[in-house]
C-alpha cells in the first residue's frame, strides 16, 4: 500500500507569542513505498508527530493532498476514514496509552471488534496470542495495564497495532522503553512485515532502529528532507 | 454487544468510584425533583380538596369558638372542638337575605374514656340539606346513612367487626372515605339524629358536657351557606356578623385566600429549592464532565489511532452517561418513593397545610418527569464536552512525550 503526501503543510495557532500561529510541518512532499522501512529521524519539538498524525488521517493539513493507494485521504469523512485506519494502518504511538479497562488480550484484540469482520472471536484471539508470544509476553494475558511495566506496555502496543494484519505501520519510537532483546525482537518484526510487503514507517532516535531503514528522512523545524548521511542502504 | 456498549460497560465498571460518585449526583437530583415534586402536587391538591370539602360559600360559628378547634382548625389539623350556635341565633342565620341552601352541622368531640373506643372529632350532618359531605361521602358509599350508621375518615383504623363505641353505645361504620389530605381524614361522619343522641348520652355520662342548658335538638355547631345568584358572598357574611351577636361568619374564599398565602410561601420556596438543586447539579455536572473529558484525552486518542470515529467515540460517552444516569434516576425515585410515603404525617404536621398525596397515575406521571429531567440534564451536560472534545481534532491526538 502506497501512501503519498503532495506539498502537506500544518499550522497551528497560539493564543501568546509574537506570531499568532506557527509551521508545525512545511511544505512536504513524501512517499511511503510497500516493501521498504522507511524513517524520520528528529528533534523533539522538530514536527514529526504531526507528520506522522497527518499521514494516518487523525489530523487535516492546512495545504496539500495524501492518498492513500490513490484515494484522497483528506477529503473522506470521519466515518470511511478511522474505518481505512482501522482496517489498513497499524499505529503504535510514541505515549504509553493503554485502555485501562482492559486486559492485555483485550487491548490487543480491541481493534477487530470495532467494526464488523469475517474473524471469528477465535481466530482473533488465536492471532493475538500468537502476537504476544513472538513479544515474549503471552504470560501477561490476562493481567491488566496498570500492572504492566513501560517495556510490556510498549510491546503490547506492537501486537496491538498489528492484529488487524495492516499493510501500513507507523510506528513512534517503537523501541523505547525496550530492553536490547526485546529491541532485537521488535526490530526483526518490522523487517519481517517489511519482507511482506508492507509499509513500514519508523520514527526514531535509536541508533539499531535506524539501520533497518532503506530510507530515512530527517524532520528538522518543519522541514522533511531525506538524510544521506545516516541511510544504511 | 457492539464495541462502544462494551467499552462503556467495561469503562464503568473499571472506574467504579468515579461512576458511584456520578450516579449518586443524579439519585440526589431525580430524589429532589421527585419528592419536591411530590410536596408541591400534595399541597395544590389538598388546596383544592379543601376548597371542594368547605363547599360554602358562608361558614358560621360561635365567636366563642375561636383558638378552640374552628372549621379552620378541623378541616387543617384535626383540633376537636365543641361549641354550639343556639337555636334563635340558628334561626336569624336563615332568615339573612341572600340565602340559597343552607345546611346545619353538629360537632362532638368523643371522650377520651371507657366510654369511647376512640377520641375523635365527630361531625353529624343532614342528608337531607347536606352540599358539604354527601358529594365526598358518595364516591365511596351510595345507600342511605341510616340511623347508627358511621362513614370514617380515611386516616381512621376500622375494627375488623366496623362496630365503634361512643359515649356507651355502639354504632357501625358502613364506609370508609376516600382521602383528602385534611383533618377531615381523622372525623367521623354521622346523621343528625344519630349525633343528637350521642351528645344525649354524653350529657347524662359526663358530668361537665359542654352543651349542658343548650337544646340538643335544635342547636348546632355550625352552619354552611350557598348563597344565591346575584347577592354577594362577603354582603352575606357582613350581614350576619353585623345583626347578629356571638357569630361569626366568614366567607369560605376568605379562608381559601389566606390558605393560599400560606400554601404560595411553601410551594414558593420548595420550588427555590428544586430550581437551586437542579442548577447546582447542572453546574457541578457541566464541570465534572468537562474534567473527565480531559482526563480522558489520551485514552480517547489512543482509541482514535485504533480506527474509532469520532461517531462511536461519543457513543461511547454518550453509553456511559446514559448508564449512570438511567441508574442514578431510578435510585433516586425508589429511595424517594418510601421516604415521601414515611415523611408525609410529619410534613402535614410541620405545614399545617391542606396536603393530599397525589394518585398512582399522577406519582408514575412525576416519577417518569423525574427519571426523564434527570437523564437529559445528565446527557445534555455529558453532550457539551463531548460534543467539544469530538469536535475538535487537536485534542484527540497523541502528543510527543
Amino acid at each position: 500500500m502506497r501512501i503519498s503526501a503532495r506539498k502537506i503543510e500544518r499550522t497551528f495557532f497560539r493564543k501568546t507569542g509574537q506570531a499568532n500561529f506557527f509551521y508545525a510541518v512545511k511544505e512536504t512532499d513524501f512517499t511511503l513505498l510497500e516493501g521498504n522501512i522507511t524513517g524520520i529521524i528528529g528533534r523533539s519539538g522538530s514536527g514529526k508527530t504531526t507528520f506522522i498524525n497527518m499521514l494516518c488521517g487523525l489530523l487535516r493539513p492546512t495545504s496539500g493532498s495524501i492518498e492513500v493507494d490513490g484515494v484522497d485521504f483528506i477529503t473522506l469523512d470521519d466515518d470511511s476514514a478511522s474505518l481505512l485506519r482501522n482496517r489498513k494502518f497499524g499505529i503504535i504511538p510514541q505515549s504509553q496509552t493503554p485502555i485501562q479497562s482492559f486486559s492485555v488480550i483485550e487491548n490487543v484484540m480491541a481493534p477487530a471488534f470495532i467494526y464488523k469482520s469475517d474473524l471469528s472471536r477465535e481466530e482473533v484471539y488465536n492471532r493475538a496470542i500468537s502476537l504476544l508470544s513472538r513479544l515474549g509476553i503471552e504470560s501477561l494475558e490476562d493481567e491488566y495495564p496498570s500492572q504492566l511495566s513501560g517495556g510490556e506496555l510498549r510491546r503490547m502496543a506492537i501486537a496491538r497495532a498489528l492484529i488487524n494484519d495492516p499493510e501500513v505501520i507507523i510506528a513512534d519510537e517503537p523501541t523505547s522503553d525496550l530492553d536490547d532483546k526485546s529491541t532485537d525482537a521488535v526490530l526483526n518484526l518490522m523487517r519481517e512485515l517489511a519482507g511482506e510487503g508492507k509499509s513500514v514507517l519508523i520514527v526514531t532516535h535509536d541508533r539499531d532502529a535506524e539501520k533497518i531503514c532503506d530510507v530515512i528522512y530527517k524532520m528538522d523545524g518543519g522541514v522533511l528532507k531525506k538524510d544521506t548521511e545516516t541511510a544504511s542502504k | 454487544m457492539n464495541f462502544a456498549v462494551s467499552t462503556a460497560h467495561r469503562n464503568l465498571r473499571y472506574r467504579l468510584t468515579r461512576t458511584v460518585a456520578l450516579a449518586s449526583l443524579i439519585m440526589v437530583l431525580s430524589f429532589t425533583l421527585f419528592s419536591g415534586g411530590y410536596v408541591l402536587i400534595s399541597l395544590k391538591q389538598g388546596l383544592e380538596s379543601y376548597g371542594t370539602r368547605l363547599g360554602a360559600d358562608v361558614i358560621v360559628v360561635p365567636s366563642s369558638s375561636a383558638g378552640h378547634g374552628t372549621v379552620d382548625d378541623i378541616l387543617l389539623q384535626g383540633i376537636t372542638g365543641n361549641y354550639y350556635i343556639s337555636s334563635k341565633d340558628i334561626d336569624k342565620v336563615l332568615s339573612t337575605r341572600g340565602i340559597e341552601k343552607a345546611t346545619k352541622q353538629f360537632y362532638l368531640t368523643s371522650a377520651k374514656a371507657s366510654c369511647c373506643s376512640l377520641r375523635v372529632q365527630i361531625i353529624g350532618f343532614d342528608p337531607e340539606t347536606d352540599f358539604s359531605i354527601m358529594p365526598w361521602v358518595k364516591k365511596s358509599y351510595s345507600d342511605v346513612i341510616r340511623d347508627g350508621d358511621l362513614v370514617v375518615g380515611s386516616r381512621l383504623n376500622v375494627p375488623e367487626n366496623r362496630k365503634i363505641s361512643f359515649y356507651g353505645k355502639t354504632y357501625t361504620v358502613v364506609a370508609q372515605l376516600l382521602e383528602t389530605g385534611t383533618g377531615l381524614d381523622n372525623a367521623v361522619y354521622t346523621n343528625m339524629n344519630t349525633i343528637r343522641q350521642m351528645a344525649r348520652d354524653a350529657s347524662n355520662l359526663l358530668e361537665r358536657a359542654p352543651f349542658k342548658g343548650l337544646d340538643i335538638d335544635k342547636a348546632a355547631s355550625a352552619i354552611l351557606i350557598k348563597v344565591k345568584d346575584g347577592h354577594s358572598v362577603q354582603d352575606v357574611a357582613d350581614d350576619i356578623n353585623i345583626h347578629i351577636t356571638k357569630i361569626k361568619a366568614t366567607s369560605s374564599r376568605s379562608m381559601i385566600h389566606n390558605i393560599a398565602s400560606g400554601l404560595r410561601s411553601i410551594s414558593s420556596i420548595t420550588g427555590v429549592l428544586i430550581l437551586a438543586v437542579w442548577f447546582f447539579a447542572l453546574v457541578i455536572l457541566v464541570i465534572v464532565f468537562t474534567m473527565l473529558s480531559n482526563e480522558r484525552k489520551r485514552e480517547f486518542a489512543l482509541l482514535r489511532t485504533i480506527g474509532v470515529s469520532r461517531k462511536i467515540l461519543v457513543s461511547i460517552m454518550a453509553y456511559e452517561t446514559a448508564i449512570i444516569a438511567i441508574a442514578g434516576s431510578l435510585l433516586g425515585i425508589i429511595v424517594a418513593l418510601p421516604v415521601t410515603f414515611i415523611i408525609k404525617v410529619s410534613i402535614q404536621d410541620a405545614l399545617s397545610l391542606p396536603f393530599l398525596t397525589p394518585g398512582l397515575v399522577t406519582m408514575l406521571l412525576l416519577g417518569v418527569f423525574a427519571f426523564v429531567l434527570s437523564v437529559l440534564t445528565c446527557m445534555i451536560t455529558s453532550s457539551i464536552s463531548a460534543g467539544r472534545l469530538s469536535k475538535n481534532e487537536t485534542s484527540l491526538l497523541l502528543r510527543e512525550e
